[in-house]
């Protein structure tokens, strides 16, 4: 290094970071925030996966990992074994070769039934293991009304969304700028709902839907016609008239300049056609808005479905519900169901995710 | 259908709409042919709801109701569970007219009794036909009638015995890790010397957590502990406690229930209890500690027995009946349950206009015939309270563990078994319709004050007054 580049130096000391670096810099640590805000939302549902693979005997203890399984002993009580880790003896016997009539002591050991069968221990042990270490799984995955559960709780859930909005939005536009007195009385009454438990209109709700869907054929019997006709009373009592949804349109609306509406009207549009061709494009906000906050109420909702559909036209919540027992509870599967009917809540908010945040974003920017 | 900019407004109302129709499409295809499926057979077939015993039970039951199914072809069985979770919901159902053919009472909540003011939506089991009432070893015809001071015929129908509270350890733990012997102990003192030794063993053990692990469950301890806790007294008998009932002298000086209040205090001020165990909860905080065998001792139901069994089954449990007795206390007597006289399986009023009456008859008569009986105890376990034509095999863990010592010949022979009527069962009949009753268990009443007896917010006398204002408050007393 020369003298004058010695005088340079002195004189225009090097900034330890060029802007370039700096950029760098800064992206590797807007990347290291999110890659921890990342693990600390992922961490959760880890733990959730290993947990669905954690025994009882082993629950007290921590687990980043599942951890081993001990081999099945033989001393096991099968009628224990079916009871507590959720197996069908029909599915069993059918499995191991026993005849589906003969009835099994719930008492006998796995020994006894080995012996009494010719099956060999190592058989028998091994098909055991399975539902030891996987008891959660495997249980959830023999279960047929897995799959259309799912579908079923799906199809609700995109058709209440698709419902309360539509419907929503015209209760807006109905009430919109509360300029009126019947209309500000409307919206105080969906208002008063907020302090309505749903555990209070439990009943009389109950017996007004039964009454309604009692006129479709059939109703009363087992089938199709009385599953669809359940599926379309929780839709229908999603969709209902309620404080958050007409809030949310009704705000919405009430911001609107007038003049958009008279301008309409000066053109020659009917209500309908300021409504579906000039007010409904403008609904993207309280429409994510809604669609967001509704989407995990009805996806998770539990009270409803329990009460108005058939066990066996279930949706996702009601079915993970009825592994929790009187006196215990198998955590195992509940945890393999709860991480089963979460993915597809997040694959929903993936696909849809700049449809959602574009919508919330503009409404945050003309705020 | 999409575009630079993203999805669109219309395309994703477009794109929302199809998916809708298809996955309504979608999941009631499969449904709808195997109902058809099953809809063409139930045209030959009566189908009739049964509600099981418990949801853990669900699966075991089907195997016996699969004999029944072969027995009659024209009948098929389905089977639900209901939870305490799903209780309301279930309630909502049934008040709505969704009647399933017959289901335990305590599917409506854990609470639920055949009483005064709900007997009417049952079916007067005495009108049905029903051939199994002289195998009960009580007067099951006039049980419930007597209990509630009501003419009628029994409205619900249990064969069991009534659930047996004892304590319950893990023997390697206690014996062979701290070196007690709770096989010793004889009396309440030898009794309190065990929980002071066991506590202080463990807090020098790494491995274990708790020697007697408690939690709160409001049915467990206001409808059992109450009563179980007393009887280790001489005049803390079920006479004393009927007699507190019957004359509204709960809160006397001499009162049998000053004893669980006094008990649980020394406890916790000793640090034998957990602390806050009021807070903590019954499955998750005393039972699966139990099963990890972080806690050697608990005061329990026969079910955690098999709950163990099942995850080790190479467990070694034992136990020792509830109450030693105290000094002045003749006899050791180990608490029963109530008998399941209005706690049992019951047919909702309605299904006698049926066109499925007869079935139900049927399978109700079946479901309570000497070998199904038999089988059903066997499954869970318990003891009967009905002659069955051949012995039970009841191969039941409480049952090995400590039960079978209380017959002649073993450890507790001497142990009596105490089945007379509670307080509360001995006053049913007076209970005012939607009273609390004394310890206000069904609503969580007694969980606050437990508390404030503990924290010493509330003295055992403040706590005997609450209970004295709810029975003033509960019994119309003639």
């Amino acid at each position: 290094m020369t003298d004058q580049t010695r005088t340079l130096d002195v004189s225009t000391p090097r900034r330890p970071f060029s802007p370039a670096d700096r950029r760098r810099l800064l992206n590797i640590a807007v990347f290291a925030l999110f890659a921890c805000y990342s693990v600390i939302t992922l961490f959760p549902f880890y733990v959730l996966f290993v947990r669905s693979f954690v025994s009882t005997t082993d629950s007290a203890d921590l687990h980043l990992w599942i951890p081993e399984t001990d081999e099945v002993d033989l001393r096991a009580q099968f009628g224990n074994l079916t009871v507590f880790l959720n197996l069908d003896p029909a599915k069993v016997k059918e499995d191991l070769g026993i005849p589906a009539n003969d009835y099994i002591h719930p008492r006998y050991t796995l020994q006894n039934v080995a012996d009494k069968y010719d099956i060999p221990e190592e058989e028998m042990k091994d098909y055991f293991y399975k539902y030891k270490r996987y008891n959660g799984w495997l249980v959830l995955l023999n279960e047929q009304e897995l799959r259309p559960t799912l579908l079923r709780t799906l199809a609700i859930t995109v058709a209440s969304l698709m419902g309360i909005n539509v419907l929503a939005s015209l209760t807006g536009y109905g009430l919109g700028g509360l300029r009126r007195r019947d209309q500000r009385l409307v919206y105080g009454l969906y208002l008063l709902q907020m302090v309505l438990p749903p555990m209070l209109i439990l009943l009389p709700q109950y017996m007004i839907i039964k009454a309604i869907f009692g006129i479709v054929p059939d109703y009363d019997q087992p089938g199709t016609a009385r599953h669809l006709a359940q599926a379309v009373a929780i839709i229908a009592i999603n969709i209902k008239g309620g404080a958050l949804s007409t809030m949310i349109y009704t705000a919405y609306i009430s911001q609107l300049p007038s003049d958009l509406e008279d301008a309409a009207m000066v053109d020659g549009a009917t209500r309908w056609q300021y409504y579906r061709y000039v007010l409904l494009p403008l609904m993207k906000v309280p429409a994510a808005t809604l669609s967001v906050i509704m989407l995990p109420v009805f996806w998770n909702q539990f009270l409803e479905p329990y009460v108005y559909l058939d066990p066996n036209n279930s949706t996702m919540l009601p079915f993970i519900q009825k592994f929790a027992g009187q006196y215990s509870t198998n955590f195992q599967v509940i945890f393999s169901a709860i991480l089963v009917s979460v993915v597809p809540l997040v694959v929903v908010y993936i696909i849809f995710r700049r449809f959602f945040i574009r919508g919330v974003l503009s409404g945050a920017v003309k705020g | 259908m999409t575009n630079k900019k993203g999805l669109s407004r219309r395309d994703f109302l477009r794109l929302s709409a199809a998916s809708a129709a298809g996955l309504v499409a979608a999941s009631y295809a499969e449904p709808a042919a195997a109902e058809t499926r099953r809809f063409r057979s139930r045209r030959q077939q009566t189908v009739l709801q049964v509600g099981s015993t418990n949801p853990e039970y669900e699966n075991a039951e089907r195997q016996i109701w699969n004999i029944f199914e072969q027995e009659y072809p024209d009948i098929k069985i389905e089977l639900f569970s209901t939870n305490e979770d799903q209780a309301p919901a279930f309630a909502a159902r049934l008040a709505g007219g969704d009647l399933p053919a017959f289901f335990p009472i305590y599917h409506l909540g854990g609470s639920t009794r055949v009483t005064r003011d709900n007997y009417q939506n049952f079916v007067d089991l005495s009108t049905t036909d029903f051939p199994w009432f002289d195998r009960w070893t009580y007067d099951v015809q006039n049980a419930w009638s007597d209990l509630y001071g009501l003419d009628s015929g029994p409205r619900s129908l249990d064969p069991y015995q009534g659930f047996i509270f004892t304590w319950m350890y893990h023997r390697d733990l206690m014996e062979d890790e701290l070196g007690l012997s709770p096989r010793e102990v004889n009396t309440w003192d030898d009794f309190l010397a065990l929980l002071a030794a066991g506590t202080e063993a463990v807090a020098a053990n790494d491995d274990i957590d708790q020697f007697w692990g408690q939690a709160w469950h409001n049915w467990a301890i206001g409808g059992n502990y109450v009563d179980i806790i007393p009887m280790a007294f001489a005049d803390g008998q079920r006479s004393a406690q009927r007699a507190a009932f019957e004359n509204g002298t709960i809160n006397a000086p001499d009162s049998p229930f000053r004893h669980f209040f006094e008990f649980f205090k020394t406890a916790y001020d000793n640090q034998w209890l957990p602390e806050n165990f009021w807070t903590l909860e019954w499955e998750a905080d005393m039972e699966v500690p139990y099963i990890a065998k972080k806690v050697v001792m608990m005061l329990h139901g026969p079910w955690p027995w098999d709950k163990m069994l099942a995850a080790d089954p190479s467990a070694d449990q034992a136990g020792i009946p509830a109450t030693p007795p105290v000094e002045g206390q003749e006899v050791w007597k180990q608490f029963m349950g109530p008998l399941g006289i209005d706690n049992g399986f019951v047919i909702p009023a309605g299904n006698q206009d049926s066109p499925d009456w007869e079935a139900i008859q049927t399978a109700f008569a079946w479901w309570f015939s000497p070998l199904v009986v038999k089988l059903r105890a066997e499954l869970e376990g318990r003891g009967v309270m009905y002659e069955t034509d051949e012995p039970l095999e009841l191969l039941g863990p409480q049952y090995l563990g400590v039960l079978q010592e209380l017959e002649p010949g073993g450890v507790y022979e001497s142990v009596q078994l105490e089945s007379g009527l509670t307080g509360a069962e001995a006053v049913a009949r007076y209970r005012r319709e939607g009273s609390s009753g004394v310890w206000d268990w069904e609503a969580g009443g007694l969980n606050p004050i437990v508390a404030d007896v503990m924290t010493g917010d509330m003295s055992v006398q403040q706590a005997l007054d609450w209970a004295q204002e709810n029975w003033e408050a509960s019994y119309d007393m003639p």
